[in-house]
């Protein structure tokens, strides 16, 4: 097993910090797409509150209700505030998964199993020659026929 | 105290039937959904013709004689199923091509693995499109094909036909963005301010999860909430149950997107627009749209909200070709592919107009 050296726990520290903020700016997200439920129900309250003729059917009620929370959701989704929460929830996914990676990492080097970013290289070098194949097997086929 | 105005008697009244009829239908859903369900998806009968890495080709027959001269390639996007196009017996553009005397050719995409991660678009568009292309020509001795592109497919077809206009005939573009420099699309909001090398270094191969969760956000009151009260509404109907699973398969099946070549969409399309500029290169060669010659038909729907009009219609203002038709139907982007009554519509539409350029 491998040590938990200082260093180690440093690393398992971050990752949970990162996890932490994560799982914080995904709060922020879920209750900002909460609110246009939120705000429909508050608006179809208003709507039964007027009075009027009332609507002959329930689901008629449910499909104003749809329409009015469709417009919240477009509404949210097309403002600034929407776009900057969701790109910085992204951002807190992707810095943790990159701390959990390196977590992993050192935890593999102890052993005789490769790591991402070993397998990562070996993808790349893979890749590289595939290309050279291809490229080698098009120049060949389009050489002409020795007699 | 004023009495509240709310019709609460007549609610009531309506509630109390709707869950008698409720009770019924559970019912009757139970036989259905404990019994024997056909949810294949893709079905139409096909034969692989082609394999290359993880990507292959289907090859559908026509009903009878072909009835078109040249081959029909549909191209779905790499970022779901092209299932979609073949998702149910009655709602299958596919087997509409096949009713139309079309050989159609269709481009399975596969499973990007971890080893898939630095394959670029230029690879798939000069690679793994080209020798697609060129295996079709080869195997029916002809010059040319009809190309059609759906969504990012479209956008493939598109970067195809500028960079080899030799070997497509006639193109034809549906629900398919080249002009990513507009505010109407979430995606094109969106995309807008995410850091795609942060995203491909984070991840190597998007997720498909993490694609899917963001279609559904794009419009979650009908695809997270709607859907499923649909699906309640109508579950002792067995059609109605087998068409909404074979959906949810599609759905939450998206594979995940090679890394390098998202990292290339987001910044070459959604970030700098370059395509519809004509300024995008792909191995070298600048994507000069004037070179797209070719009859071009360019579909699109007026209420798509993925991909929105404004994100296609300046495509047949851009191109060399003098042969062009914008149609905008009145449909979202899904409801192109599966809405029967477009499928009904458009196929002959676009079988008609390729039987006149043929």
């Amino acid at each position: 097993m491998p040590q938990m050296t200082r260093l180690t726990q440093a690393g398992v520290n971050r990752a949970m910090d990162k996890f932490g903020q994560f799982e914080a700016a995904m709060a922020e997200f879920i209750y900002l797409l909460f609110l246009p439920l939120k705000k429909s129900l508050r608006d179809m309250r208003g709507v039964l509150e007027e009075g009027g003729r009332p609507l002959e059917d329930f689901k008629e009620y449910y499909r104003q209700w749809l329409r009015v929370l469709e417009g919240h959701y477009m509404t949210l989704f097309k403002s600034p505030e929407c776009t900057r929460t969701m790109s910085h929830t992204l951002n807190a996914l992707e810095d943790f998964n990159q701390a959990k990676e390196e977590i992993v990492s050192k935890a593999l080097a102890a052993l005789p199993i490769p790591t991402n970013r070993e397998m990562a290289e070996l993808y790349r070098e893979i890749y590289r020659l595939k290309q050279q194949v291809k490229s080698l097997s098009k120049k060949m086929a389009d050489l002409p026929a020795s007699g | 105290m004023d009495r509240s105005k709310i019709p609460l008697d007549l609610i009531r009244k309506k509630l109390a039937a709707e869950a008698e009829r409720a009770k019924h239908r559970l019912e009757k859903a139970k036989d259905i959904l404990l019994g024997p369900l056909d949810t294949e998806i893709g079905a139409t009968p096909h034969d692989i013709v082609y394999m290359e890495d993880r990507v292959r080709l289907k090859h559908y027959r026509p009903e009878g004689a072909p009835r078109l001269k040249a081959p029909l390639l549909l191209v779905h996007a790499l970022f779901n199923r092209e299932t979609v196009l073949d998702l149910q017996p009655d709602r299958s553009l596919v087997r509409h091509f096949l009713q139309e005397g079309a050989e159609v050719y269709l481009i399975d995409w596969g499973d990007p693995g971890p080893v898939d991660r630095y394959l670029t678009l230029d690879d798939h568009i000069n690679g793994y499109l080209n020798n697609i292309v060129d295996f079709i020509l080869s195997r029916h001795g002809l010059p040319n094909l009809n190309l059609m592109g759906m969504c990012m497919g479209g956008t493939f077809g598109v970067m195809y036909a500028a960079l080899h206009p030799e070997k497509v005939r006639n193109l034809i573009t549906v629900v398919a963005p080249t002009n990513f420099d507009t505010d109407k699309g979430l995606l094109h909001i969106w995309l807008k301010e995410i850091d795609a090398d942060r995203l491909v270094d984070a991840f190597g191969n998007v997720p498909g999860n993490l694609l899917t969760i963001s279609y559904l956000l794009l419009n979650p009151a009908r695809l997270l909430f709607d859907k499923y009260v649909g699906f309640l509404e109508n579950m002792d109907n067995k059609e109605f149950v087998e068409n909404f699973i074979r959906m949810e398969k599609w759905i939450f099946d998206s594979p995940a997107v090679p890394g390098e070549t998202l990292r290339q969409v987001i910044k070459d399309l959604y970030h700098d627009n370059l395509l519809i500029q004509s300024r995008m290169e792909l191995g070298g060669a600048r994507l000069d749209l004037k070179r797209l010659t070719m009859p071009l038909l360019n579909i699109y729907g007026q209420y798509d909200h993925l991909v929105p009009p404004e994100a296609c219609q300046l495509l047949t203002q851009r191109v060399g070709s003098q042969d062009t038709e914008d149609i905008c139907l009145d449909t979202g982007h899904i409801g192109i592919y599966v809405g029967s009554r477009f499928q009904k519509e458009l196929v002959p539409r676009i079988a008609a107009w390729l039987k006149e350029r043929d």
